[in-house]
């Protein structure tokens, strides 16, 4: 992850994650490598310690049960945050009350994930999260839908 | 060739038409998970932080596209 230190997307992410959550939502965090994921999964899993939220990871380093009973879990809502990589958008995984899907470098993604992001766009709220080494360490960017106001 | 701008009022159209999610959420709970978070919030950070509640509280699908 290219960033300054103590100065991370990742913390606007789990502040957005934890609002959802507590609001009742489910949230998925979509990375595009398994690494990232794996990143991701440990610091939210730090980050939500303390609290009645569970965590669960979906990505090729985990085993087949160990992702059957994720994917279980995010249909039945015992899992509160999913992070994963484009596993996360595959047809078989079906959420509860899924609310916000957090994506990290979403111009890393295939057409076809692509696709996929486009239609959730038109339910749950999406917040991008992107590194742009050129014109910043990071820049984390949010756009409300003015428009339709 | 895919007719993107097509697609994109079609989203937008769907998009409209949806109230989305209102998320109410805890405000004693958050700063309690904010707190752990160990470090004091950069300016941009914390309008970051502030401008994502604020859409997550409005009742309309988010949008947030990455600096491109």
């Amino acid at each position: 992850m290219c960033g300054d230190v103590g100065f991370g997307k990742t913390e606007v992410a789990l502040r957005a994650a934890f609002a959802a959550v507590d609001g009742g939502y489910q949230v998925a965090v979509l990375c595009p490598t398994t690494l990232l994921a794996e990143q991701h999964g440990q610091t939210f899993r730090d980050r939500f310690s303390q609290w009645p939220v569970r965590v669960g990871e979906l990505s090729r380093f985990r085993s087949a049960r160990d992702a059957a009973q994720i994917v279980e879990g995010l249909g039945s809502g015992v899992i509160d945050i999913a992070i994963g990589t484009h596993k996360l958008l595959s047809a078989d995984v079906r959420f509860a009350r899924l609310g916000l899907v957090i994506i990290d470098e979403e111009h890393r993604f295939g057409v076809r994930q692509k696709e996929r992001l486009k239609a959730l766009r038109a339910e749950v709220d999406v917040l991008t999260l992107t590194a742009t080494p050129i014109r910043a360490p990071w820049r984390c960017r949010w756009k409300g839908s003015a428009t339709f106001r | 060739m895919r007719d993107t701008a097509a697609e994109l009022l079609n989203l937008y159209a769907i998009r409209a038409g949806r109230k989305g999610h209102a998320f109410e959420f805890s405000e004693r709970d958050y700063q309690a998970f904010a707190e752990g978070f160990g470090f004091e919030e950069t300016p941009d950070q914390h309008s970051a932080i502030e401008a994502v509640l604020k859409d997550m509280r409005a009742g309309f699908p988010m949008e947030s596209p990455g600096v491109r």
